[in-house]
């Protein structure tokens, strides 16, 4: 009698040690997740960098942080179409770029272009930043300020 | 003092139940710490996978620039064969398996101890790809030749590479690399290595023949202890040149080159439709009069868009690219001169 007590008690002190690792466990998983999207925001953020798709280049000398509108123009399409390469490329993103004139300081912008919109098919969030970017018209020659939304389904 | 014959079965059981008891809890004990040491490994290989993915992606963007990694205790694994190239992992564990489905990247099959990473932008003649070229200080690459094109290849290629430089390939001892490359402008076939080369798998001991005239590059492998043809490719500059010295075998090469390829398609695709909307917007009359080369770069574009469509490599094909890639830039350089709208 007295050794089936001692032995439900270790086993009542084993079970509250495996309830308390599960716990701690848990909790620096839903850390490790948030890191991970963080990760996850930064790296399709620098994605951009690598899309001479859309980056302005003046013969060849590639601008990242400069967009060329007829470029915009003419991906927005494509991206629309293209049901296999750039999904896989890009990823579950979403980018949107707003062409403000003079500033986005009048809080109103003059043209937008939801370049490419890939939700994922269950939706569990969604995080965005953006980047003020130079849009230039190589057809006028003129340079606009712009706003790069890019946002990152989770 | 007399025990009873009752007595005397009780402490025996009592014995035989701690046993029991016993036993199955040190069973309990040594599952949930094996299981916590493999759930560690894992989680070890998931987080060292997706740390690599931040980092090949911040990579492609520092363009030139020499970059090392070490290996704490793990050993990368890059899918390099003819079909597949399109992962990489950490060997010996099945999860965070990353794809590079459409990421070109020039490197061995397995990379051990470190990562020298190096990227260079491909451009034919726009930016299309950003090559990621991944070795390891452990693999030996071996100059052979004396000529002034050996010297240069030599120099040109990053300075963090274990290079050796002989005269010829028997010349060479391996000081405990896991893998040897020789690279020479001239013919390996039948080239005999040393002791200490033969020593290791034939696979690891591998060699370029550089032929500028045609631009072509033949693979060689060991047999036994010399060095036999294996197939040949082609490179178009620089940047496809160190892709192929990179990469373990031909089929890896190619394989990514594909990859490269197909971007190459895209953009020309791309670079056409914004042609037609640069000659139907309002440009200046200097412009104007350039419709006649706008017309013919958007011929050479499609004309790329159709040369890449199948990405197999080939003589001619490459030998089309480079012609197309130096029309495009003279038409480029002209536009780009009476201050018209450039191609690209």
């Amino acid at each position: 009698m007295e050794n089936t007590f001692i032995l439900i008690v270790i086993f009542l002190i084993l079970i509250l040690a495996l309830i308390f690792v599960i716990a701690v466990q848990k909790s620096n998983q839903r850390d490790k997740v948030r890191e991970l999207q963080e990760l996850e925001l930064v790296k399709k953020s620098r994605v951009l960098n690598f899309l001479p798709e859309m980056q302005c280049s003046d013969n060849n000398d590639l601008d990242p942080d400069c967009y060329d509108i007829l470029k915009i123009e003419v991906m927005k399409e494509i991206f629309d179409n293209d049901k296999d390469y750039y999904p896989v490329l890009l990823g579950n993103v979403r980018i949107l770029i707003r062409k403000f004139d003079p500033s986005p300081e009048i809080n109103s912008w003059k043209d937008e272009w939801l370049v490419y919109d890939n939700p994922k098919a269950e939706d569990k969030g969604y995080r965005e930043v953006q980047f003020p970017v130079l849009l230039r018209d190589v057809t006028s020659n003129s340079d606009y300020f712009g706003v790069i939304y890019l946002g990152v389904y989770e | 003092m007399k025990i009873t014959k009752k007595g005397a079965i009780e402490i025996q059981f009592n014995w035989i139940y701690i046993a029991v008891v016993g036993v199955i809890l040190l069973t309990i004990f040594i599952n949930i710490a094996g299981g916590i040491r493999k759930g560690a490994q894992q989680q070890l290989a998931i987080e060292a996978v997706n740390i690599f993915d931040e980092i090949f992606t911040s990579l492609q963007g520092s363009e030139k620039t020499e970059h090392s990694i070490t290996l704490p205790g793990i050993e990368l694994e890059l899918a390099s064969d003819d079909e597949v190239c399109n992962y990489y992992a950490i060997k010996d564990s099945d999860f965070g398996r990353r794809s590079t489905e459409y990421l070109p990247v020039f490197s061995p099959n397995l990379i051990k101890k470190e990562i020298l990473s190096y990227s260079i932008g491909w451009d034919i003649p726009f930016r299309t790809n950003y090559f990621l070229y991944l070795t390891s200080p452990d693999i030996a690459y071996v100059y052979v030749g004396q000529g002034l094109d050996i010297i240069d290849l030599q120099d040109n290629m990053p300075d963090h590479l274990t290079k050796e430089k002989v005269n010829t390939v028997p010349e060479f001892i391996n000081h405990n690399y896991y893998k040897v490359k020789f690279i020479s402008y001239s013919s390996l076939d039948n080239d005999e290595v040393s002791r200490s080369v033969a020593k290791l798998s034939d696979k690891d001991v591998t060699g370029v023949y550089i032929n500028e005239n045609d631009k072509s590059i033949t693979y060689y492998e060991k047999d036994s202890d010399v060095l036999t043809e294996k197939s040949i490719s082609y490179y178009i500059d620089d940047a496809t040149l160190f892709a192929a010295i990179y990469s373990d075998n031909p089929g890896s090469y190619e394989c990514n080159l594909k990859k490269a390829m197909l971007r190459i398609n895209k953009i020309s695709n791309m670079l056409v439709k914004r042609i037609d909307l640069i000659t139907k917007s309002n440009l200046l009359p200097e412009c104007k009069s350039e419709t006649s080369s706008y017309n013919q770069a958007k011929t050479l574009l499609t004309q790329l868009k159709d040369e890449t469509k199948t990405q197999v490599v080939s003589k001619n094909k490459i030998q089309s690219l480079i012609n197309i890639k130096e029309d495009l830039q003279n038409i480029n350089n002209k536009l780009n001169r009476k201050s018209c709208p450039t191609l690209y």
